[in-house]
């Protein structure tokens, strides 16, 4: 068993922590979720179609993660310490977009936006862009038409963009 | 120089996206071109998407985050201590939306089986076969629901918490007692 394991929760495990953590933004959190995620893939690796796995995975890891977030009363798209981020983006752009860029600080600018983002305008973008998943692969895992997917993940490029010009406050409409 | 049209620098801005996404997009030809040629000619557009270009750069750069070991080896942990062993029904998340609909396919076998009561034998046998039909039915559904959240439902509860009881009130109804016996069928 132990073998197998290890080779599920090498090839998925990245993918799952990755994604609860911006969804959530709190580590312990998204320890936990990543934790019963990899139980439930270990015990439906047999039903699961492989070329279907990806995206059963970013499933049941959204599902956990709104569980997760109704169960402690908070909403799915904010940090835990918004307040620091929000220093963060300020002090990261500098009203100078490019500066950002040269100097290094982009990532830390980029996960800032996220954090501004609403739901489900984070998973997809967080699915689309840093995990690569496909459209298809989104609007399964989102239960959404694909048309509606392009939507959301547009506006949220665009506002990800106008977070690192302005350092706006509000999320995604 | 031509003066900078506002309202085509919008429209652009509006597509730009779509038009970045390259083999993706499901911008048409004619739209496509049309961002291209305003894009050569409109130096704020331009940088506007040489700023999308690299803050897609920046977000496709940024590395997934592995999961800590300690996480991987609690789940080993948990699997090991959990296998073999019935998992409960949980009555949580998708599960619970989904009662009253399990509770409902239960009902309608018993009422059917009920309602065939009072006919002759051949009908009942009819009546249960079509119920058992739709019960399976229902918890194919419910089985599939289930795989998606990643819910667990262990068959031997299904049969604890649905089949047993309808079955029950198949026997008190006598309906049970029409079953064909092995050799008839």
């Amino acid at each position: 068993m132990s073998r197998e394991f290890r080779r599920l929760a090498d090839e998925h495990g990245g993918r799952i922590y990755t994604l609860a953590l911006y969804l959530l933004g709190r580590r312990e959190d998204a320890e936990d979720v990543t934790q019963e995620v990899l139980v439930r893939l270990w015990r439906y690796r047999d039903r699961i179609d492989p070329a279907r796995t990806r995206a059963w995975v970013a499933q049941v890891t959204r599902n956990l993660v709104i569980d997760v977030s109704r169960q402690k009363r908070m909403r799915a798209a904010v940090f835990a310490d918004g307040a620091d981020m929000e220093e963060t983006v300020a002090a990261s752009v500098d009203a100078s977009p490019d500066r950002a860029v040269m100097n290094g600080e982009l990532r830390t600018a980029l996960e800032a936006a996220i954090a501004r983002l609403d739901e489900p305008y984070r998973s997809i973008l967080v699915m689309r862009e840093i995990q690569d998943y496909s459209y298809q692969e989104i609007a399964s895992v989102t239960s959404m038409p694909l048309g509606t997917v392009k939507v959301y993940l547009h506006r949220a490029r665009r506002r990800v963009r106008d977070v690192l010009r302005t350092g706006a406050h509000d999320g995604a409409d | 120089m031509a003066p900078i049209d506002r309202h085509e620098c919008e429209w652009v801005r509006e597509h730009l996206d779509a038009f970045l996404d390259g083999a993706d997009s499901d911008l048409a030809a004619g739209d496509s071109e049309r961002v291209a040629r305003h894009l050569a000619s409109c130096a704020e557009c331009r940088a506007e998407s040489a700023f999308a270009q690299r803050v897609r750069a920046g977000l496709r750069g940024m590395e997934m985050t592995a999961a800590p070991a300690a996480v991987i080896e609690r789940a080993e942990r948990e699997i090991g201590s959990t296998r073999g062993r019935v998992v409960a029904l949980r009555p949580r998340g998708g599960m619970r939306r989904w009662a009253p609909a399990i509770a409902a396919a239960a009902v309608l076998v018993v009422v059917a089986t009920w309602s065939e009561r009072s006919r002759r034998a051949q009908a009942e046998r009819v009546a249960v076969e079509q119920a058992a039909r739709e019960a399976a039915v229902a918890f194919a559904y419910l089985n599939k629901y289930a795989q998606r959240t990643g819910d667990i439902v262990e068959a031997d509860v299904i049969g604890r918490r649905f089949v047993a009881p309808v079955e029950k009130a198949m026997e008190k109804t006598g309906v049970a007692e029409t079953k064909p016996s092995p050799d008839e069928s």
